[in-house]
């Protein structure tokens, strides 16, 4: 499992990365999975938005939806989304640690 | 539905073979008829909401059912009821407004081009024609009015009264540029079948 499993979801790679980050917590429904996107984000996910990545994500086997109590049902991530989660928030790390050390370098030359 | 497709080739015919009835219709059409018909229609309009349950809850669920519109019914099918809880729950919390609107409008247009077939097909027709506002009508016409040849030929930007000569121009060439982009990247963005 790679970062460019979720790097292929064009557009909605962002989003995707937000979603899993927030399901890796545990399963959760549309609008908890906008609430706690914004909580931790800041990013306001609009429901088209959300149910698009939703769409690609469960196609791509990343998440499956369970069982729901009325109209709204809850997704949770697989192991395989579990793994491409990891290798990007990894690939991601990598990029900000070495963009930060950059810039404090170019502050103090 | 029969006559309505024939209208146009009757009022053809009546003009062309009954010219002095034509004009008494059309008169009588523009000066009584279409009065008629657009009071009717207002007074049907004010029917249909009178009967309408203008209830909060009705509205907003009425509201609902026209966002998810723009989603074919196979999309809405297998995620329209937990959509329209989402959407309720965003309502309520009064987190909508245009945006919402247009990112729904935006994202059901996707959907509606995810079957491979149908991307295909609007792919191939946008980078099929794409040339014809770009390059003719676009390019050649811009280069035709800037070397100011009296040639008009096909290029119906030369036809126009001439201030209106360049922003039409700039029209086509807008118009081919997206049909082109929209093509492309058709072509290149892989396609999303629903999930079993």
């Amino acid at each position: 499992m790679s970062a460019e499993e979720l790097a292929g979801l064009g557009r909605f790679a962002g989003p995707a990365t937000l979603i899993l980050s927030s399901l890796a917590e545990g399963s959760k429904h549309g609008y908890a999975i906008t609430q706690d996107v914004e909580a931790f984000a800041g990013v306001k996910l609009q429901p088209g938005t959300l149910y698009g990545a939703l769409t690609r994500l469960e196609h791509d086997g990343l998440i499956e939806a369970l069982a729901g109590v009325g109209r709204r049902r809850p997704y949770g991530i697989t192991p395989r989304g579990a793994q491409a989660l990891a290798a990007q928030l990894s690939a991601q790390r990598h990029v900000a640690s070495v963009g930060l050390g950059r810039l404090s370098t170019a502050a103090t030359s | 539905m029969r006559w309505v497709r024939a209208a146009p080739r009757l009022v053809t015919q009546l003009a062309e073979r009954h010219l002095l009835l034509f004009i008494v219709a059309s008169v009588v059409f523009w000066t009584l008829l279409s009065p008629l018909a657009l009071v009717w229609l207002v007074l049907h309009l004010i029917d249909r909401n009178r009967t309408l349950d203008n209830s909060p809850a009705a509205k907003q669920q009425r509201r609902v059912a026209r966002l998810l519109r723009s989603y074919p019914a196979d999309w809405r099918a297998r995620y329209g009821d937990e959509m329209a809880a989402l959407l309720h729950d965003t309502i309520a919390a009064r987190r909508d407004g245009p945006r919402l609107g247009w990112n729904l409008a935006k994202e059901g247009i996707a959907a509606r081009l995810a079957p491979p077939a149908r991307r295909h097909v609007v792919a191939g027709a946008c980078l099929g024609l794409c040339w014809l506002p770009l390059v003719p009508q676009g390019v050649v016409a811009a280069i035709l009015k800037s070397i100011g040849t009296p040639t008009r030929s096909w290029f119906l930007a030369l036809y126009v009264p001439n201030p209106y000569q360049w922003p039409l121009i700039a029209t086509m060439v807008a118009l081919g540029l997206a049909m082109l982009g929209t093509g492309i990247t058709l072509a290149r963005t892989p396609a999303t079948p629903l999930p079993e």
